[in-house]
């Protein structure tokens, strides 16, 4: 074995290499459509009920009798009814009773926008690739094999050192532009969101046609259950502040039944 | 409503399914008043309940029951018309 000896290439290059390149930035919008529907009964329950079932009703509805759960108010003081899909509200200053239906669905959205962006990267790359070996050929380590090895590395770096070169300088020139493609990929989105939303908001007002026909007898079952107890309640008021007597207070099925005697 | 005469008889039927009063009878026994003063006891119970209630003499149905049963006729029974109409 003789003295190690190496191959040294010097790199020394200067930069100039064009580049083209296309970006594409994507965004998505969503949003939740709620399409709300009147029904159409607007029950104007004073135009059927005595003065003193309504003030009776009021008191049904905030639950002071058994067997009669309390509807909710609302910050007007109205009573509300959450059955679902369908909310009753009765308003004690109009005495009316309205039903609205309320449905909701998400809905999404996706765009892509993209651009080509070119430019000129420029730099000096410089280093030094060694490869080493033995006059003699000691374990195969030839000057040949040196140079191949040393060619390699300079191939690798270089190709490294272009790549970092590349990605410094195409950065900031993405960045801007990336920004504005977001833009319009975001605006993009948003104007597909309107379209799919028209596009829900029509299916979902034939659902809610659906809904309503469906919970509607639910609907006029609750009204009638509490606007029966009003009845039943001014009834049995009237006989005990007048010293009289229940004789019979029965529900046989849905049909309340009163027998009194004042 | 004095206690000296004899009391007044409501029956009352509410259907919650239909929401409909199905039966609302007032029966009123006091002897020798006018059938305008029956009336007016009906029409006062009644509109309690309803808003401008119908009011209709109860007379031949009540008579066909209350022979049916076997029982005397009774006079002065009103019936009051009234529903609720929870339609559209």
């Amino acid at each position: 074995m003789c003295n190690p000896r190496k191959v040294m290439i010097h790199v020394a290059q200067s930069i100039e290499e064009a580049w083209r390149k296309t970006i594409v930035e994507s965004a998505s919008a969503d949003d939740e459509v709620k399409q709300i529907a009147s029904i159409s009964a607007n029950i104007e329950l004073d135009r059927e009920m005595g003065e003193a079932a309504l003030e009776m009703l009021e008191r049904v509805l905030a639950g002071e009798f058994p067997d009669h759960e309390a509807w909710s108010r609302n910050e007007n003081g109205d009573f509300v009814k959450d059955l679902e899909e369908i909310t009753l509200c009765y308003q004690p200053r109009t005495r009316q009773l309205t039903m609205t239906a309320n449905l909701s669905r998400m809905v999404n959205a996706e765009a892509e926008a993209a651009t080509e962006v070119c430019g000129v990267t420029t730099g000096e790359i410089a280093f030094e690739a060694i490869g080493h070996y033995y006059e003699d050929g000691w374990k195969d380590r030839t000057e040949e094999r040196a140079l191949k090895e040393a060619q390699q590395q300079v191939e690798i770096r270089l190709a490294r050192a272009l790549h970092k070169l590349h990605e410094e300088q195409q950065h900031e020139k993405n960045v801007s532009k990336r920004e504005k493609l977001q833009q319009t990929a975001q605006t993009q989105a948003l104007l597909k969101l309107e379209e799919n939303k028209k596009e829900v908001r029509t299916a979902l007002r034939q659902q809610l046609q659906s809904e309503l026909a469906n919970r509607r007898q639910e609907a006029f079952y609750t009204i009638n259950r509490a606007v029966g107890e009003a009845y039943r309640q001014t009834l049995c008021k009237l006989v005990l502040d007048n010293g009289g007597r229940i004789i019979s207070d029965r529900q046989s099925g849905s049909v309340i039944d009163l027998e009194l005697e004042i | 409503m004095s206690n000296k005469r004899p009391p007044v008889k409501i029956k009352f039927k509410y259907n919650i399914e239909i929401g409909t009063i199905e039966e609302f009878i007032i029966d009123d026994n006091a002897a020798g008043a006018s059938e305008e003063y029956h009336d007016r006891v009906a029409e006062k119970i009644a509109e309690l309940l309803a808003k401008n209630p119908e009011i209709f003499d109860a007379g031949p149905r009540r008579q066909a029951e209350a022979l049916a049963a076997g029982l005397a006729e009774k006079k002065n029974s009103k019936t009051v018309k009234s529903t609720i109409q929870s339609s559209n």
